[in-house]
């Protein structure tokens, strides 16, 4: 994997703060930028590559807190954050949402990289409970984050705190959640940059998150010493940004990366996995491996988990990749997945979800018929054998009129501007409910 | 006591419910609330009637409750009306000032609110109220009316609301075939605002949102002007019917789900959770949804409506002098976070409706699902009392659709 396909886009301050952390504890050389509405910011920043946004929109004062006018200054430099994002492979957009640059600038930056051709995975902090406003802020941007983003990792501030007491130094909780991200970025980073023992590609990585949206986690752990697989295991069980394991739990695909120092031994890579997979038994597992000299004593484990996502996703977003789901297993649902982990998943019920798979095709997103080269070639040369069969003037009118409309389905057409209102709203702003 | 008073009965025939109110006015326009009725509303879709035998039937039975707590009799009535046929726009006359001396006469100003009037409407469709704004002469907005002033053209600034005659007619005949007549029919929304807004708040502009089952209409009023008014086919019908259709449940639960567990705003405190959806007399069925995907279905249909509205009245600037707010009511104001939502997309304080100026049942006052009713009833005390008539009877006045 070059280098340079891997880019770090950090969003406002905040952004640029937790890519900080990364930099130093990383070492190596990132192709990082700092976007940023406010030149004071940028001009403290610790990262050299600096893209102002929106000189003309908010005449260098910052977004001032405001979401709309980071969207807009956003939108006014957009070919800046092109310019950076050209070529990459995989963008980390990096942002404290509930600010006005965060908020507002990162979901239209996640989507031009996006759109650029990346594989664009966004790392978040939200605001404390007691920043209502900014809570508020944080909420919608998200909402835009995860469908912009193929993937979205965001630690609540709020969840960090429960983690301190009261006396903990704001800074110290600031610089926790910060490490926390930190780690995990770094552990993605290492993922693809170092040579695998057990290599892991991008591709692998890919067909993971893309079109996946929220519903991946990541995490990363080190622990060292005797008995350090068994740790860096139980760190990944009761880790915050897997739920506390419930992640796991539910996991459809969970992709593992050991990287350990000329000490790593196959044994300890084999226990943790098979710890892990203890946890999750019907999962697919991915394994990789990778040595760095740097490491010698540690072991550092990254995790990256999928769910099987809703079909209305897999329909759109997924159809320009290859992507082998397998088919929803009904032992997502037997006792042997531990109860009390086992029914959450970004704090959502798996196991109706499961269920709800197979209520939920509709005929308003029509899922793509899944079929073998055997069949298809079947259909094909079905098709070839009777060509004087077709009768273009029997031919069916493809219905466009799918949209369901319930109970006001007989009833006059409330057009208004070239939409039918009557057809619910979250379908027709597409909002996926998995 | 007043010598005559009369009694004032506002029919609302809504989607959800068919509510009749019946009060009376005194001599300085105060008004008291002697009986509400209501009945559930069958024969209703989108504020339109679609099955007259069946709404004949509830607006009998909400007549009949209404006049039993009110112990009169009701012969005749004012009958509110909605439907996305109904549209409100802004017009202007214009009349020259035809004597020699430039003397505005009361002719003139009469003949610039008749040419105010005369616009083209779509076919089949009716006026049906014209508001008066502001009369202007050469120009220059005069606070009264300009008699006596001199001056080239009067220009009466009106806000007309039209909607189609047929299906006003509908609804009437409906009332009429229970040999009650209709004394006018009366735009819901400029009823609503009636009963929800102090004289304060209407001199300081106000937004008023009625939020029905099938049908929402909203009404700018600032002063005595009608400044916007209109409605979307859009009501908790239609957030019920995205909840069914959404969570793959039937029409009866959603309706159930919207009121116990609804929101308008997607809360952090929602994500994550799940309601279990009422066992049945067997305590089988045990589905759960995520409330998190109720209340963002939900939170989608309100925005969208509440935007729509938003864009029409943020045309003309109108939600800059909307100083008073705004104000919610009817069954979707009870919503929780509705009040929220409303206050970010309107950047305005947001107020849920209760009705003003009014005695009588303090209970019934608090709901703002009856506004309207009472609203049509006050309306019709003003129609009555700006015209008196030499011989006061309710049969002789304001013929349908002057």
């Amino acid at each position: 994997m070059n280098d340079a396909s891997i880019r770090f886009l950090a969003v406002g301050h905040a952004g640029a703060q937790i890519l900080n952390g990364l930099r130093t504890r990383s070492g190596s050389t990132l192709e990082c930028a700092h976007a940023d509405t406010s030149p004071e910011s940028l001009r403290t920043s610790p990262i050299d590559r600096r893209i102002t946004l929106g000189l003309s929109v908010s005449h260098g004062l910052g977004a001032g807190g405001d979401p709309d006018i980071g969207r807009l200054s956003a939108e006014a430099d957009l070919s800046a954050i092109r310019e950076f994002t050209q070529g990459a492979r995989l963008v980390f957009v990096v942002a404290g949402l509930g600010g006005g640059t965060g908020s507002g600038a990162a979901p239209v930056i996640a989507r031009a990289a996006r759109e650029s051709g990346a594989l664009v995975l966004v790392i978040a902090t939200t605001p404390f409970d007691f920043e209502r406003r900014r809570v508020a802020y944080a909420q919608e941007s998200l909402e835009r984050l995860k469908v912009a983003a193929d993937a979205v990792l965001a630690i609540s501030n709020q969840r960090v705190r429960r983690m301190h007491d009261d006396r903990t130094h704001p800074h110290e909780l600031y610089q926790f959640a910060n490490e926390l991200l930190g780690q995990t970025l770094q552990g993605l980073w290492r993922l693809l940059d170092s040579p695998g023992l057990i290599p892991l590609e991008f591709a692998h990585i890919e067909r993971l998150l893309r079109g996946r949206h929220s519903e991946s986690a990541f995490a990363a752990v080190q622990a060292t010493g005797e008995n350090r697989a068994h740790a860096a295991a139980e760190q990944l069980l009761t880790h915050p940004f897997l739920d506390t394991g419930a992640a796991l739990a539910s996991a459809h695909q969970v992709l593992v990366s050991v990287a350990g120092g000329d000490d790593l031994q196959i044994g300890e890579v084999e226990r943790l996995v098979e710890t892990l997979q203890a946890r999750c038994p019907t999962a697919e597992f991915i394994v990789g491996a990778s040595i760095d000299r740097t490491l010698t004593g540690n072991l550092h484990v990254t995790a990256i988990t999928t769910r099987p996502s809703a079909p209305a996703v897999t329909a759109w977003v997924g159809s320009g990749f290859a992507r082998n789901d397998p088919e929803p297993t009904p032992a997502m649902e037997s006792s042997d997945v531990p109860s009390a982990a086992g029914d959450r998943f970004n704090g959502e019920d798996f196991s109706r979800e499961s269920e709800g798979r197979a209520v939920a095709d509709s005929r308003f997103i029509p899922p793509p018929p899944e079929l073998n080269i055997e069949q298809r070639q079947r259909i094909l040369s079905r098709q070839r054998n009777k060509p004087s069969r077709r009768r273009p003037d029997s031919q069916m009118l493809m219905n466009f009129d799918i949209a369901q409309r319930g109970r006001f389905d007989n009833t006059e057409r409330n057009r208004h501007k070239g939409v039918d209102l009557d057809v619910p709203t979250y379908l027709r702003l597409g909002i996926v409910l998995n | 006591m007043p010598k005559e008073s009369p009694i004032l009965v506002g029919l609302e025939i809504g989607t959800s419910k068919i509510c009749a109110a019946i009060g009376e006015e005194n001599e300085r326009g105060e008004f008291t609330l002697l009986g509400i009725g209501q009945a559930k509303s069958h024969g209703v879709r989108k504020g339109e009637i679609v099955d007259p035998a069946k709404a004949q039937e509830d607006v009998r039975a909400a007549l009949g409750n209404a006049e039993e707590q009110a112990q009169v009799m009701v012969r005749n009535l004012f009958l509110g009306v909605t439907g996305r046929h109904i549209e409100g726009f802004n017009n202007m006359g214009m009349h020259p000032v035809a004597s020699d001396d430039r003397l505005v006469t009361a002719q003139d100003v009469a003949d610039a609110a008749n040419n105010a009037k005369a616009i083209t409407l779509p076919a089949e469709h009716t006026i049906l109220h014209t508001i008066r704004q502001r009369i202007c002469l050469d120009g220059i907005e005069i606070a009264d009316k300009p008699v006596g002033m001199l001056g080239r053209k009067v220009e009466a600034h009106v806000h007309v609301i039209h909607g189609n005659s047929l299906r006003i007619q509908n609804s009437m005949r409906l009332v009429q075939a229970l040999s009650i007549e209709v004394n006018q029919p009366v735009f819901n929304g400029l009823a609503n605002a009636q009963a929800v807004l102090s004289p304060e708040d209407k001199e300081n502009g106000a937004l008023v949102i009625d939020i029905g089952g099938g049908a929402t209409e909203f009404v700018f009023q600032q002063g005595q002007a009608i400044r916007q008014s209109g409605v979307f086919a859009i009501g908790g019908d239609h957030v019920s019917n995205d909840i069914a259709l959404g969570l793959k449940i039937n029409i009866g639960l959603a309706e159930r789900l919207k009121i116990q567990h609804g929101a308008a705003v997607v809360g952090a405190d929602s994500r994550g959770r799940s309601v279990r959806l009422g066992d049945d007399d067997l305590g089988l069925s045990q589905r759960e949804v995520s409330l998190e995907h109720l209340h963002r279905i939900m939170s989608a249909r309100l925005q969208e409506l509440l935007e729509l509205i938003a864009e029409r009245c943020s045309e003309a600037c109108l939600l800059d002098e909307a100083r008073a707010g705004v104000f919610l009511s009817g069954g979707c104001s009870h919503i929780p976070g509705i009040d929220t939502l409303a206050q970010r997309i309107f950047r305005l304080p947001v107020t849920r409706a209760t009705c003003r100026n009014i005695t009588g049942n303090s209970a019934t006052l608090g709901h703002p699902e009856f506004a309207t009713a009472i609203g049509i009833a006050r309306y019709g005390g003003m129609r009555l009392r700006n015209r008196p008539r030499p011989r006061f009877s309710l049969r002789n006045v304001l013929p349908f659709l002057r």
